[in-house]
């Protein structure tokens, strides 16, 4: 499909846009587009009419956003929550991406670092994993498709899109106009019109169509100096995984294999391709490409699908596993899991080094610390070689970098996630689901400084990058050796800060800008019993809105939702016992207590007050009840006016 | 050397005999594993020496949850401190502890299992035994499309290589439900005069234990409460079991120490003391909360004054002594000073009184 075809004045209105300044747009409309169903021939025997259905419709926001997994998630809800007018445009029927019951991959992130422990990313991640524990304790997929629906659709400033594929931007010069969308249940082409668009999509479609420059492939190795590279640059990108899951039936139960099936080769087969846990699922059946792997993705679904019925067929028929005799499968994956393919450059491309190194930015904006887990070209096809390399397993959390996740050549497009600007080596790391959450946060939080201040991306890398980093730090994003030193922060200006009780830490603590126990240093305030008190005290008046906690969820024990419900020192699949459950904040106006909010079900680690702006003295914080903790641990306390 | 020394200190491979002293006390007790089904019971011997101090515990438990039966159990026998923390364990004369596939302990093995049992934050304390029993997958943790690897991941300074089970089995019994029903044979069969000694000479955890005892077999005697305040002045004793015996001695008792222990006690327990009168029901007269207010020039902190004024708004006492006691609070330090002006600016004060309060209103009325 050519772009020209749907458009009548495609480049008189590239030319006259191009002297426009940044952000303000000259919008493409329904007429500009030429997509007339005039030849349709409905007759509607309801009203009797004959005549040509609505198939066109044009939107204006502040924000696009393409792609509704983490990433895409992450990025619309925090755009939409700073201010910007947000749609997220999602081409699947659930959101999730790879983690949605059309995949089932576990959405993980730095799990377990080398010290055994996880360091949980908090922010928007956080809330969605926390309100999966809530609403969906039987840890279902399909019903975390549905938390995930009502985590996005309850956002008042944001739109949800879903069965809507961005097919192609459309340009002005170096800066897109629009994106136009295929809606395939309503056989919709919508037209949106944005200042700023964020790709997320993970094969970036519509960044790729916006002409943003990309890679796919293997860099080499002497280009980023990597050590895990190949020594010369190839096209090779890591599989798509097929998964599945079985159920225990209770009887004995009888496969056969449809004729698609591959047999699976166990003679020739690697000793590490493992089958613990196979029956919810094996990950390394699994197939990539070194050339156009979108190009090939229905080829290699057809043949996954192959291989997983062979794998299956092994498992049931060859005598080797008698524990699956009454295993059956229940559930079965029609749409590969996919890893890799483009990846848009930006001003910086995050490379093996600056992970296993730990390079500090000043521009850092989010973390990862999954293994550099690069798996084997080939695939499942490469069937005698181990499925994946563990190269390198990190002891701290490295950094990511702002400039990696805007284009060096589109002005107004952001992207996060696997499609962002960095090295095959890196990705192997940075693709985890959680990563690329902490990614989307930030463009999405950019895109609404972008909107505020009518900049570009790149701008705002360069000009604003710390509040930036500030905004996030507020909502919950920790971001490493960066504490936060918001001059809003009235409680930073506090006279005197007291607990009724303190079994750890200290409550001074609670205004040092780190939310989290972190680099051997603790940062918290822990109460001896419940309920226990915070008083805030202000020598002068201040005038308070909103007070702002940030509460222990245990950052070092993961929560995402996994298929096997693990629960032990490292997995937890229930509510955080040590999150504040109930929290009452008081304000002392002319030397009298005054109640200004009250939270008896909290679910979430950062807790929001908001309430009609009033003079104060001191502010009083009573938390009554945790979820299980007989000790209240808090990270931070923020006032504002 | 000094490895084979500490190895015989934790691995005595003996008759068992020397504990069968006419003083031992047998209990019988009911335990729950989190490895067995149901509940276990099994026999706690009670250590006393000649004097009738309870001196340590013994339990002979088996090494490991046997459930295909296929493993070999071996007998050990556990021991612990009056407070019932793990202190050894012994074998009998000859046996030995085997990993998976009867490989047997090695001497870093059983020291190393000695460790394990006296870390009482150890990682088998949050794991399943599921957990153990689901064979470990090398790559398990480390694929992101993955779906059910259960494998248990132990640091190798945590756990035994090939004898995860037996650390389970035999950290649970050495630190599980044996711990509070010591502390509690322990303190139940202490005599009155032990309790005293608990109180002076040992741990917070004596002196926690010891108070609970006094609480509960009614004694307030003057010999108990002097041994508690002299410790008061010579340690950091815990506050929540001070103020808990406090409020359960007669009101006259109750009001006498409870003032006590606001004059002599550090911060937290003045404050704790403030709060305790501000609840309670014993009849608190004027005079009693004048004579608490005029401590109040001797509090350190903003937050024993606090606690003092929020005490005397929550018993509405207010006195012209009271106000005495607190109008020099008006030159200390200005959060204190303007929390005292709150608490003055709506009562009924003397002229004198009234002038030093609007002086200070005057002085701050931006502040207030």
């Amino acid at each position: 499909m050519e772009r020209r075809d749907f458009f009548k004045k495609g480049t008189k209105a590239a030319v006259a846009a191009s002297v426009i300044p940044m952000i303000t747009t000259a919008h493409a409309g329904p007429k500009d587009i030429i997509y007339n169903r005039d030849t349709d021939k409905w007759y509607n025997l309801g009203s009797g009419k004959t005549g040509i259905p609505n198939r066109k419709k044009t939107a204006d926001y502040d924000v696009v956003v393409i792609g509704g997994g983490a990433a895409g998630i992450s990025a619309a809800v925090s755009s939409a929550r700073n201010g910007s007018k947000t749609v997220l445009v999602q081409d699947r029927p659930v959101l999730g991406g790879n983690a949605s019951s059309e995949m089932r991959v576990h959405l993980n992130g730095v799990n377990r670092l080398n010290s055994g422990k996880a360091e949980r990313e908090t922010g928007i991640i956080e809330e969605m994993l926390l309100l999966n524990r809530f609403d969906n304790e039987q840890e279902a997929f399909p019903v975390f498709d549905h938390v995930l629906y009502e985590y996005v659709v309850r956002e008042p400033n944001l739109t949800l899109m879903l069965n809507t594929q961005a097919i192609e931007a459309v340009m002005s010069g170096s800066k897109i106009k629009s994106a136009l969308c295929w809606q395939a249940t309503t056989e919709m082409l919508y037209t949106l019109n944005a200042p700023i668009f964020i790709d997320c999509s993970g094969d970036g479609l519509l960044a790729a169509t916006a002409g943003a420059e990309y890679r796919t492939g293997r860099e080499a190795a002497s280009e980023f100096n990597e050590s895990y590279a190949p020594k010369i640059a190839d096209g090779w990108q890591m599989g798509a995984t097929l998964l599945m899951s079985s159920k225990d039936m209770g009887r004995p139960m009888k496969y056969t294999a449809p004729s698609f099936a591959i047999k699976y080769d166990f003679e020739r087969a690697h000793p590490k391709r493992k089958f613990a846990g196979f029956q919810d699922g094996i990950w390394w059946i699994e197939l990539g490409s070194d050339d156009d792997i979108i190009a090939g993705f229905e080829e290699n679904r057809h043949r996954l699908m192959g291989y997983l019925h062979g794998v299956w067929d092994f498992i049931k028929n060859s005598g080797k596993f008698p524990e699956a005799e009454n295993l059956a499968l229940d559930w079965v994956g029609s749409l590969p899991c996919r890893r890799e393919s483009r990846r848009f450059m930006g001003d910086y491309i995050v490379s093996e080094k600056d992970l296993t190194e730990h390079k500090h930015y000043p521009d850092a904006i989010a973390y990862g610390g999954w293994p550099i887990d690069e798996h084997v070209p080939g695939g499942i096809d490469s069937i005698s070689k181990q499925p994946t390399y563990f190269h390198h397993h990190f002891d701290d959390i490295y950094e990511f970098p702002f400039r990696s996740l805007y284009s060096k050549n589109i002005s107004n497009l952001m992207f996060a996630g696997r499609n962002a600007s960095q090295t095959h080596i890196a990705l192997s790391s940075s693709r985890i689901m959680a990563t690329c959450a902490l990614q989307g946060q930030a463009v999405g939080t950019a895109a609404a400084i972008c909107i505020k201040k009518n900049v570009t991306p790149k701008e705002v890398g360069k000009k604003h990058i710390n509040e930036l980093q500030e905004q996030l730090l507020r909502d919950d994003v920790y971001i490493p050796k960066r504490p936060a030193n918001d001059p809003n922060d009235l409680a930073k200006k506090v006279n005197l800060i007291f607990a009724s009780t303190t079994s750890s830490g200290d409550v001074k603590l609670l205004t040092n800008g780190i939310s989290r126990d972190i680099d051997g240093q603790i940062n918290h305030w822990m109460s001896k019993g419940l309920p226990a008190e915070l008083q805030l005290e202000w020598d002068t008046p201040i005038m308070v809105s909103a007070v702002e906690l940030k509460c222990d969820t245990n950052v070092k024990r993961n929560i995402m939702m996994r298929k096997d419900s693990r629960n032990d020192k490292l997995y937890a699949n229930g509510v955080p016992k040590e999150m504040v459950k109930a929290v009452r904040i008081q304000g002392r106006v002319n030397g009298t207590w005054k109640d200004l909010g009250t939270i008896e079900l909290n679910k979430t680690r950062l807790i929001k007050f908001q309430f009609l702006s009033t003079k104060v003295t001191a502010i009083k914080i009573t938390i009554t009840e945790t979820y299980g903790a007989k000790d209240v641990k808090l990270f931070e306390v923020r006032c504002y006016a | 050397m000094c490895i084979v020394i500490f190895f015989l200190s934790i691995l005595q491979k003996e008759n068992h005999s020397y504990q069968d002293n006419d003083n031992n006390i047998e209990h019988k007790v009911v335990l729950h594993h989190p490895g067995e089904k149901m509940p276990v019971k099994a026999l706690l011997t009670q250590v006393k020496d000649k004097t009738g101090f309870t001196t340590g515990y013994f339990m002979d438990v088996e090494s490991v949850i046997c459930l295909e039966n296929v493993c070999k159990i071996i007998p050990v026998r556990l021991y612990w401190n009056e407070i019932g923390e793990y202190q050894r364990y012994t074998l009998e004369q000859g046996a030995t502890l085997e990993k998976y596939e009867a490989d047997v302990f090695a001497t870093e093995d059983y020291k190393k299992l000695h460790t394990i049992l006296q870390n009482k934050n150890s990682p088998f304390k949050e794991v399943y035994i599921e957990d153990i029993l689901t064979v470990k997958n090398e790559i398990a943790d480390n694929v992101d499309a993955i779906s059910g690897a259960t494998a248990l991941e132990l640091d190798p300074e945590d756990t035994v290589p090939g004898a995860a089970l037996t650390c389970f089995t035999l950290w649970h019994w050495a630190n599980g439900e044996i711990t509070p029903i010591i502390k509690q044979l322990t303190a139940t069969t202490a005599t009155n005069k032990q309790l005293i000694v608990f109180i002076n000479t040992k741990s917070t955890t004596h002196y926690t234990l010891a108070l609970e005892q006094l609480t509960q077999r009614n004694l307030y005697q003057k010999k108990y409460l002097e041994a508690i305040f002299k410790t008061l002045k010579s340690k950091k004793s815990p506050t929540k079991p001070t103020i808990n015996y406090l409020e359960t001695a007669t009101e006259k008792d109750y009001l006498k120490y409870i003032k006590k222990l606001f004059y002599q006690g550090n911060v937290e327990q003045k404050i704790a003391a403030l709060k305790s009168i501000a609840k309670t029901d014993s009849p608190t007269t004027p005079l009693y909360l004048d004579r608490i207010s005029s401590y109040a020039n001797t509090l350190q902190s903003y937050q024993e004054v606090v606690a003092l004024l929020n005490m005397l708004e929550d018993k509405k006492h207010f006195s012209e002594q009271t106000a005495n006691n607190l109008i020099p609070l008006l030159n200390a330090d200005f959060l204190t000073a303007r929390r005292v002006y709150w608490f003055l600016s709506n009562k009924k004060l003397t002229n004198t009184q009234n002038q030093k309060v609007i002086m200070f209103k005057n002085l701050y009325k931006n502040k207030i």
